[in-house]
């Protein structure tokens, strides 16, 4: 997605002064960095980076780990139709 | 207004088998096609670089990769939107659309959607048919093992199919072959296999632990779609790697792209991606590419990088440095511009500390900025798997801990090829005989023979990452090691 450096430092200091957390995933829904189609594939590395050092300023030292957000599935932009013919027990999850 | 045709014609070592012309429409317009192009390589052929706009800000945008990954090559074809063209062959008539990515504009296919389901088991299923995906597949079927490989390109052979260069090494590695003939041989032999199914233009989009099960869907066409439902005893993971991108002014402007990217347009396709352009980072890659550029009478402006000494082997770089193309070290860009595609770059000398020295600005009149920044592990599939993840910088990034047979900690589980660890495709090759052979007697196909192979295969690993440009590697491997 289209996030700015600007965006992502004010992002920041809302997420540490609202919800009290450094945590990558709830940035990520917050900033919606790394969920366009690519799926952080171009821009995770930055995204690390950029919330490593905003959280050095915090006091918060994040660890490789902690920067390594959660990954779902799909992992590939997918055509509706396909989930449609998703076998049922997966269907569900 | 003249044609223009970015098309390679001659060219020292390749020649370009095009098939049959076919007609696609861009903006009203035809655009000379031929039938073994993507829509990506026929429109950056007829000079289009920009092939959307990003999300929110409208910008202007074209592919990074080119192999699929960055889905910056998305648009709108036959009325179908968010196509990725740089893994979509054309087809005769086919109607491409500029789109403003992630538009909440619905479909309007030409043709209905037509999706039907497979079910399918193997006993080991191979994720990408690079270097290390095919001779794992191959010593798989060795063992006798009924084996697929998926891949989402519709062309097999990874990274090696654009590799014009002689190999080194040993005959186990096979030095003195072009890394393109490799590709060649290694994709037939995978073709006559009995026991092996190659599946093309086929994304893996999850895997499900508790059910045990990988789903893929291959395109046939923008609208027409198999979707695999795959159940395996084991599985090998060669993914790969995606490119790095550098942050600068202008880096998303269309001609900046991932100098394999610019490999793919120029030694697949022969498609000259720019004729003037810039590249960034003079390791092997850079300067690899640069000498490839050369050969498809491209004009590189210079190899620029931010350390002070190249990192690339001395018959690489100097052989670009001799045909007069300048490696500028200490040297990084400060932006790309141009009016909907680069037009410029402007560059900056850094001193020991990586700081600009001031008055080094420069501005150079190119027309593409090729990174060559290092590369990052393709682990996602592996996440999914629930395999353990390490930061390891001297491999690249995150990568998964492995056994000496290349198993994960998710059991039945094996990797091969860049994913394992940034190196080169000797290597990849050699892991991916390791991964094959080993995920075969994990499903209860081991034989004494492949055994010694891989202990043989090892051992040449071992005896290859002993020189001193693989130390870091070698330090790198020791942190994911697992027993």
């Amino acid at each position: 997605m289209d996030v700015t450096d600007d965006e992502m430092r004010k992002a920041f200091e809302m997420m540490v002064k609202f919800l009290g957390t450094t945590d990558i995933n709830t940035y990520r829904r917050i900033t919606s960095a790394t969920t366009g189609y690519c799926q952080g594939r171009a821009c995770l590395q930055h995204l690390q980076k950029v919330l490593y050092s905003l959280g050095k300023s915090v006091g918060t030292q994040l660890s490789a780990d902690e920067l390594l957000p959660k990954r779902r599935a799909p992992l590939q932009p997918t055509p509706i139709g396909v989930f449609a013919k998703m076998p049922k027990e997966v269907r569900k999850e | 207004m003249k044609e223009i045709d970015r098309r390679v014609y001659e060219h020292p070592i390749l020649s370009f088998d095009r098939g049959r012309r076919v007609r696609v429409f861009f903006e009203g317009k035809e655009v000379p096609a031929f039938e073994s192009e993507t829509i990506a390589a026929a429109l950056y052929a007829a000079g289009v670089l920009q092939f959307n706009y990003s999300a929110r800000l409208l910008r202007p945008r074209g592919p990074f990769c080119m192999i699929g990954k960055c889905s910056q090559c998305m648009m709108r074809v036959n009325g179908v939107p968010h196509v990725r063209t740089c893994i979509t062959p054309v087809e005769d008539g086919m109607v491409v659309e500029r789109e403003a990515n992630h538009d909440m504009e619905l479909p309007s296919p030409k043709e209905g959607l037509r999706v039907e389901r497979l079910s399918l088991s193997y006993d080991v299923v191979v994720v990408g048919a690079g270097p290390a995906g095919l001779k794992a597949a191959l010593k798989a079927s060795d063992a006798g093992a009924r084996v697929a490989v998926l891949d989402q390109s519709p062309v097999a052979g990874g990274q090696l199919s654009k590799q014009t260069h002689k190999f080194f090494g040993t005959k186990e590695s096979y030095a003195g072959m072009r890394g393109v003939d490799i590709a060649r041989m290694l994709v037939s032999m995978v073709k006559e296999r009995e026991n092996i199914d190659l599946y093309l233009r086929t994304q893996v989009i999850g895997y499900f632990r508790r059910e045990g099960l990988l789903i893929a869907y291959q395109a046939k066409s923008v609208n027409e779609f198999g979707v695999l439902v795959i159940r395996a005893k084991a599985y090998i993971v060669a993914t790969g790697a995606m490119e790095r991108n550098l942050i600068f002014s202008g880096d998303d402007l269309p001609g900046v792209m991932g100098a394999g990217a610019a490999q793919t347009l120029m030694n697949i396709f022969g498609v000259r991606p720019a004729d003037k352009p810039l590249i960034v980072g003079a390791g092997n890659v850079g300067v690899i590419v640069a000498y490839q550029a050369l050969q498809a009478g491209i004009d590189v402006q210079a190899v620029i990088d931010i350390a002070p000494k190249s990192a690339a082997y001395l018959v690489h770089s100097s052989k670009i440095r001799r045909m007069g193309v300048p490696i500028l070290m200490r040297t990084t860009i400060k932006e790309a511009y141009g009016n909907g595609r680069v037009e410029g770059a402007v560059i900056y000398e850094v001193d020991e500390r990586f700081r600009p020295i001031p008055g080094s600005e420069r501005d150079v009149e190119v027309d593409g900025v090729w990174l060559a920044t290092g590369l990052s592990p393709s682990v996602e599939l592996l996440e999914l798997m629930r395999a353990k993840i390490k930061f390891v910088p001297e491999l690249g990034g995150y990568v998964p801990l492995r056994t000496q047979y290349l198993e994960t900690t998710a059991s039945s589980v094996f990797i091969a090829g860049d994913v394992s660890s940034i190196e080169e495709a000797s290597t990849a090759m050699m892991e991916g005989v390791v991964a094959g052979i080993s995920a075969a007697e994990k499903v209860g196909l081991g034989r004494d023979d492949l055994r010694t192979e891989r202990s043989e295969s090892l051992r040449w690993l071992e005896t290859f990452r002993s020189g001193p440009h693989y130390r870091r590697i070698k330090e790198g491997l020791n942190k994911v090691l697992i027993q």
